[in-house]
C-alpha cells in the first residue's frame, strides 16, 4: 500500500490542534468561576470529547507504526474486538458473536486490527457524544465477515470526522476490507466487511 | 437594532461554547453549522461580525466570505477567521484572501476563550 504521509500528517495535524483548543477552554472554564456555573454541561462534553480525541490520537500513532507490516497474517476478529472495547470509560461496547463461530479468523494482525475499531468506535462517539451503549455483531458470510457497529445517533459528522473515516477506510483496504457509514433512520450504524484468513492463498496467488 | 455576531463554525460543540460565552458578556450571536446555513443566516443590516470557520466541508469559508461580499451591504460585516489549520496551511492559502477584508487570523489551539470574547468585542465595535 502506498501510505499517504502527507494526508496522514495533516489529520494528527487537526487533531492535536482539537486537543490543544479544547485544553484550553477546559482550563478557562475551570479557573473562571462564571463560565464554569452557567455551562457545567458543556464542560463535561468538552472534558469527554477530549477524552476520546486523545485516545484517537494514541490509536493513530500506533497504527501508523504498523504501516508496511500488513504480510499475510491472520487474526481472531473476536480477541481483537474484545482488546478493542476493553479499555472505554463511559461508553458500554456489547459484543454480539451469536451468528458466528466463537472463532473467526480474518486477514490481519490482531492488534493492527482492534486498533481499527478503537479508531472507528471513536468516531462514532466523536459523532455522538451522548452514546453510551454501542453494540458490535458479527455475521459470517462466503468468504467474509461483517462487523456492525450501532448504538449511537447519525448527526452530521464534520469535515475533521470525514477526513478521519477516509484514512481508516484506506488501512482496512490493506486487509482486503472496506467500510460504510450509514445513516439509518437517523441512527448511525457502521458496517466493516473483512475477508477471512482462508482467503490469504486466494488473495497472495493471483 | 442591536448588532449580533454571526458564528460560522462545523464543530458544533465549539460553536456552542463560542455562542454561550458570548452570551454571558451580553453579546447576541447566530450560529451556523456549514456554507448553506450561513447564507440563510446571514443578514447585513444585523452582522457586525463574523467569526469564520475555514474547514467546513464541501465548501470552505474563503468560498462564504466571497458570496457574502457580493451580497447587497455585504462590505458592511468585519471578518474574524477562528481555524484548526496551522500557520503553513494559511500561508498556502494566502492568495484566496486578498480583497476578503479580514480583520483577524486565529488558530484555535492559541488563543483562550476570554481572548476570543475580547476580540469579539473589539472587532464588533462593542468594547
Amino acid at each position: 500500500m502506498l501510505f499517504d504521509y502527507d494526508y496522514f500528517n495533516f489529520i494528527l495535524s487537526e487533531l492535536v490542534g482539537r486537543i490543544a483548543s479544547d485544553q484550553l477552554i477546559i482550563e478557562d472554564a475551570l479557573g473562571q468561576s462564571k463560565t464554569k456555573t452557567k455551562a457545567p454541561r458543556l464542560l463535561k462534553i468538552l472534558v469527554k470529547r477530549n477524552k476520546i480525541n486523545i485516545d484517537l490520537l494514541s490509536q493513530l500513532l500506533f497504527i501508523s507504526r504498523q504501516i508496511g507490516d500488513f504480510s499475510a497474517r491472520t487474526a481472531n476478529l473476536v480477541e481483537a474486538i474484545a482488546l478493542a472495547e476493553s479499555s472505554f470509560q463511559g461508553v458500554t461496547v456489547r459484543i454480539r458473536t451469536d451468528r458466528v463461530k466463537p472463532l473467526v479468523d480474518v486477514m490481519g494482525e490482531v492488534r493492527a486490527i482492534s486498533s481499527i475499531i478503537r479508531i472507528i468506535l471513536d468516531i462514532i462517539i466523536l459523532e455522538d457524544l451522548h452514546s453510551k451503549d454501542l453494540s458490535i455483531g458479527l455475521r459470517r458470510r462466503g468468504d467474509y465477515v461483517t462487523v456492525r457497529i450501532a448504538g449511537s445517533k447519525a448527526l452530521s459528522t464534520n469535515q475533521f470526522l470525514k477526513d478521519v473515516v477516509d484514512f481508516v477506510d484506506k488501512l482496512i483496504k490493506t486487509y482486503g476490507g472496506s467500510i460504510r457509514f450509514v445513516n439509518y433512520q437517523g441512527q448511525r450504524v457502521v458496517f466493516i466487511r473483512m475477508q477471512l484468513s482462508n482467503q490469504i492463498p486466494l488473495l497472495y496467488n493471483k | 437594532m442591536k448588532q449580533t455576531v454571526l458564528i460560522v463554525e462545523d464543530d458544533t460543540l465549539l460553536a456552542e461554547v463560542y455562542h454561550q460565552s458570548l452570551k454571558a458578556e451580553g453579546i447576541r450571536s447566530v450560529v451556523a453549522k456549514d456554507f448553506f446555513e450561513a447564507l440563510a443566516k446571514f443578514k447585513p443590516r444585523q452582522h457586525a461580525l463574523i467569526v469564520l470557520d475555514i474547514m467546513l466541508g464541501q465548501k470552505n469559508g474563503f468560498e462564504l466570505l466571497k458570496t457574502l461580499r457580493r451580497q447587497p451591504g455585504g462590505d458592511r460585516f468585519s471578518v474574524m477567521i477562528v481555524t484548526g489549520l496551522n500557520t503553513d496551511e494559511l500561508n498556502m492559502n494566502k492568495e484566496l484572501m486578498v480583497g476578503l477584508n479580514i480583520v483577524g487570523i486565529y488558530t484555535k489551539s492559541q488563543f483562550s476563550i476570554a481572548q476570543f470574547v475580547n476580540l469579539v468585542k473589539l472587532y464588533s465595535g462593542q468594547k
